[in-house]
């Protein structure tokens, strides 16, 4: 089960934060690739995603839905489509000048594609994690490098967010 | 000592797999008939002292980047590899050449010297599936293989998706006519098919024409293919298994249709607690050593007709006193330090009707020949400054009027015009050159390995009717067979022929789950 832990400061307070990325449609509009999302009701939705693997588009269903949260600090969330499952813990801290979010993701690929599910979110983790914190900092304004890099030591937002997120985001042809 | 489980014949697979159960914790014995390990993977001083040549397999393509190699440490096992300056190059008889290289860049160049239009086609075929190709066909080849509608479910939901399952149901030529307008692009794309003994004109194989467009490496095992084999013996009886050479199984031991053990030739039994697993190949395997007593009728049916009629080898070892210098160098000297030079005609249609004859039992008097000089990159397979080479000129493995006892009478000739062949495009290589040659005709071949049926050096045909979800049989591409605790791990299984262990891999994987053994490499 590859496991991966996230960590980056975005310019804003945790209620606000909180606010954001509880809010399902407002943090789709981050997360690289969701074409659509219906809300079934305050903790779950339906999301559709969709990654170009080449030309060659690949549509995930997903069913992501809260399982418990703590306002506005902690929030675990579990994301399943038909070939993998994801167990994401999320914590928000306040910082100098900003707030760090860190995630945890368990991501689990299912049934007889999970090698292929395992070695694309190998591939596109890099690019798609840097695309969402990309879209957090525009949203909420980016924390001066040198901070950020102290908050954030080297490799850290590399492992989940990473994996994660490349999954989701169309490549530019 | 009792075994939890006997693995029958030691060719890399078997050892794979092995190697993954040994250091699962269970009990392993490899029996093998032979006096050495390695089935395929055989490399033996066939023509002089000091010269080693490849028997049969000489090319390992996927295993360094493969999970075995990892998971089963080979490299601190003693198995290493060197990597060619370049790919592949192809010979024209018009003196021109292609050269494969692993950079796209450098290989767009490459082909546009021929056409800028078909580089530009490549360009776009590397920016389009290259990232699809490298992100599924490792997963793919090392996991047990997919239902038809898994794969194609989601391909069909897109354009592009669509297309791609087009392609896949159409030949080789077909695709690359398609694709490209160059006629020697097109010769020397369809000969990334031919090497592997897929038909130029076979439906149905669009799609790994296209993975070989955009695939390719050629690691050579340092000391020779047997190197591997002996590495995964290390990696077997360092867990605690055992490998017994010299040890041919007659009898699959069969009891209320369940495998419990083997017999020997000599009689001698030996009693397998959890199961048996066959690397050899299935008419042997299920006809001869189960019986068709022990097996639904269907699956014997299945059995019976597992066919091996693809296009065979006619091999030359040489031990050389220099390398060959080719004509084509002067168009690009490159060619001269690939992994292989292979001249396979200079038209589509000249390759389509060698390969045609050849399925007619003639022997073609054209040049189908690939050749390889592995002592250019490991120095150590020959004696200071002299070279081993490995002539292929592809052939039926029987002839059309004789069978394949023809060849006896042929084979000096044929080898004699081999070479005449290669002389023409490597006019150095005169007969004084040439310090010693071993023919090794098709028959020679199953005779070294009779997992090779009728020559075919890819453990039956890789067709389409024999790939993936259907190798070796529909309903039994799991590594499972209807006899309980007998399993599969050869080359007959998906995904195929060729020394990447994948079948053993994935055997070991399935095996692990039925008997609760904990998956260590996971």
């Amino acid at each position: 089960m590859p496991q991966r832990e996230a960590r980056f400061t975005v310019n804003a307070q945790p209620p606000e934060l909180w606010k954001f990325i509880r809010d399902m449609e407002s943090l789709c509009t981050c997360i690289p690739g969701v074409e659509k999302i219906v809300l079934l009701d305050g903790r779950s939705a339906d999301l559709t995603v969709k990654e170009k693997v080449g030309v060659i588009p690949m549509v995930l269903t997903l069913r992501a839905s809260i399982d418990s949260e703590d306002p506005p600090r902690r929030l675990h969330a579990t994301a399943r489509a038909e070939h993998l499952t994801m167990n994401i813990d999320v914590s928000l801290e306040k910082a100098a000048n900003g707030t760090e979010l860190r995630a945890l993701f368990d991501v689990t690929g299912t049934g007889q594609l999970k090698p292929i599910v395992d070695r694309l979110f190998e591939k596109r983790a890099t690019e798609r994690a840097a695309q969402f914190a990309d879209s957090l900092q525009k949203r909420f304004g980016a924390v001066p490098p040198a901070r950020a890099a102290a908050q954030a030591p080297a490799g850290s937002l590399s492992r989940f967010w990473r994996r994660l997120l490349e999954w989701f985001t169309p490549r530019r042809n | 000592m009792s075994n939890d489980f006997i693995i029958i014949g030691s060719g890399h697979n078997g050892l794979a797999c092995a190697g993954y159960l040994a250091k699962a914790g269970a009990r392993v014995l490899v029996l093998e008939r032979d006096n050495r390990v390695g089935g395929s993977c055989h490399t033996a001083e066939a023509t002089l002292p000091g010269f080693r040549h490849n028997i049969c397999s000489m090319v390992h393509t996927n295993i360094p980047l493969s999970p075995v190699y990892r998971d089963l440490e080979l490299e601190r096992n003693g198995v290493r590899y060197v990597y060619p300056d370049h790919l592949r190059g192809t010979i024209f008889p018009d003196g021109r050449c292609l050269v494969m290289y692993r950079d796209p860049a450098q290989m767009a160049a490459e082909i546009a010297r021929f056409s800028a239009r078909d580089a530009r086609t490549f360009t776009q075929l590397v920016e389009d599936y290259g990232e699809f190709i490298d992100s599924t066909y490792l997963p793919l080849m090392y996991s047990p293989p997919l239902p038809p509608s898994l794969q194609t479910a989601e391909l069909e939901k897109s354009d592009e998706g669509r297309a791609l399952m087009q392609w896949q149901a159409s030949t080789p030529v077909q695709l690359l006519d398609e694709l490209f307008e160059n006629e020697q692009v097109k010769v020397h794309f369809l000969a990334r098919m031919t090497v592997l003994g897929f038909p130029p004109d076979a439906f149905g194989q669009g799609w790994i024409c296209l993975f070989r467009i955009l695939k390719a490496e050629a690691p050579i095992c340092v000391g020779g293919s047997q190197q591997l084999a002996e590495g995964l013996r290390r990696v077997v009886e360092g867990a605690g298994g055992l490998v017994k050479t010299g040890a041919g199984v007659k009898r699959i031991l069969v009891r209320d249709n369940r495998a419990f053990g083997v017999e020997l030739g000599d009689g001698t039994r030996f009693e397998a607690a959890k199961a048996v697993i066959t690397n050899v190949e299935p008419k042997k395997s299920f006809l001869q050593m189960v019986g068709e007593e022990h097996l639904p009728p269907a699956f014997a049916t299945r059995v019976r007709n597992y066919h091996s009629r693809g296009r065979s080898l006619f091999c030359l070892h040489l031990a050389v006193s220099e390398p060959p210098q080719y004509r084509a160098g002067a168009d690009n000297p490159h060619v001269n330090r690939a992994f292989s030079q292979e001249m396979f005609c200079g038209t589509v249609a000249d390759q389509v009707q060698a390969y045609q004859e050849i399925a007619a039992g003639k022997p073609p008097r054209r040049e189908m020949l690939q050749i390889t000089l592995p002592t250019l990159f490991d120095p150590s397979q020959a004696p200071p400054g002299k070279h081993t080479v490995l002539v292929w000129q592809y052939a039926p493995y029987a002839l059309a009027q004789e069978g394949p006892q023809g060849w006896k009478s042929v084979r000096d000739e044929y080898a004699a015009h081999c070479l005449e062949l290669w002389r023409s495009y490597a006019p150095n290589m005169t007969k004084h050159k040439i310090l010693a040659m071993t023919i090794q005709d098709p028959t020679d071949t199953v005779r070294h390995n009779d997992n090779m049926v009728d020559g075919v050096d890819v453990v039956g045909d890789m067709t389409p009717d024999q790939m993936g979800y259907f190798r070796p049989f529909a309903g039994w591409s799991s590594y499972r067979s209807p006899v309980e605790g007998l399993y599969m791990c050869g080359g007959y299984c998906h995904p195929g022929g060729g020394v990447h262990a994948g079948a053993g891999h994935n055997a070991a994987g399935v095996i692990a789950e039925d008997f609760k053994l904990k998956k260590w490499w996971q």
